[in-house]
């Protein structure tokens, strides 16, 4: 189980990475790297594991959805819960003079 | 044998714009809100390509430096449609070549991930700047939180290897070592890229 759990995580891990060459222009290289590492990662051991298991495909590819979907989404609350909203208008120094 | 930083951005040069497009377009409106604050005589460190530009306020007395001969020459096309001053020197962010406090504002853009000693780089920043200065940085760091740490981790092996870029610094501390003052530290997306603005005491 720990093997399979290994070998998912690493081609999880590699598939995301050459994912990630396509889709870091479009989308941006932090946005992109952060959330795939994870669903490749998390993802991967664990379709691994429910392989070693003996669980069906179809199974394993919802599981491997599901979990994606669920990563993504925690990365987007957990920067929205980084961040203030909306990003502040950072001070001007010296302040501006006001218009005559 | 391991090319220097220069030559890799030399080589980096071609494909630069299209690597940062997502970039660019996603951090502009941060970008154009931060920078607001760049007044008066400015050294903007690392052009590159000159993607920022665009998002600068107008009418700026800008010395724009780069290590990267083909990334100077790329940006041109830019700095011309700059509307203010904007030269461009070859120059090293650890070796500045200008005098002692002659800045009133100091830019950094995603290169202190790639200056070799980035405290070093940013005394030579601090030396430069006038007392009570400001240095904006936007840039990325390393974050505190494990799940984004470890992917941080292992990509930094491959762009330090490909780019000199680490992806591992601690860069608002580096700031501090450098011996500013932190007067604003604000996350742009998760507590990886951030607005820091850093005084140099007065």
């Amino acid at each position: 189980m720990f093997l399979a759990m290994l070998g998912g995580m690493t081609v999880g891990m590699i598939v995301c990475f050459i994912l990630m060459v396509f889709l870091v222009p479009p989308l941006g290289a932090f946005e992109v790297m952060i959330p795939l590492h994870n669903i490749g990662m998390w993802g991967g051991m664990i379709a691994g594991m429910s392989r070693a298991a003996g669980i069906s495909e179809p199974a394993i590819l919802l599981t491997g959805a599901s979990t994606g979907f669920a990563i993504s989404l925690l990365v987007l609350i957990s920067d929205y819960g980084h961040k203030p909203s909306p990003l502040p208008d950072f001070p001007v120094h010296p302040p501006e003079a006001p218009a005559p | 044998m391991k090319s220097s930083p220069e030559t890799r951005y030399d080589q980096v040069a071609k494909t630069f714009d299209l690597i940062r497009s997502g970039d660019t377009r996603r951090w502009k409106e941060p970008q154009t809100r931060f920078f607001r604050q760049l007044r008066g005589k400015t050294l903007y460190v690392g052009i590159g390509t000159g993607l920022e530009i665009v998002n600068f306020p107008p009418g700026l007395d800008m010395v724009a430096i780069d290590t990267s001969r083909e990334m100077l020459g790329r940006s041109r096309p830019r700095v011309d449609l700059y509307p203010g001053k904007m030269r461009l020197c070859l120059m090293d962010a650890e070796r500045v070549g200008f005098p002692d406090n002659h800045f009133d504002s100091i830019l950094t853009v995603c290169v202190l991930c790639t200056v070799k000693n980035p405290v070093n780089g940013l005394k030579e920043l601090y030396r430069v700047l006038k007392p009570g200065g400001r240095l904006l940085s936007f840039e990325h760091v390393l974050s505190r939180n494990p799940f984004y740490s470890i992917p941080l981790r292992l990509m930094s092996v491959i762009s330090s290897t490909l780019t000199g870029s680490y992806l591992t610094r601690d860069t608002v501390s580096n700031i501090r070592r450098a011996g500013f003052r932190v007067e604003s530290d604000t996350n742009v997306y998760l507590d990886i890229v951030k607005a820091v603005v850093g005084i140099k005491p007065a």
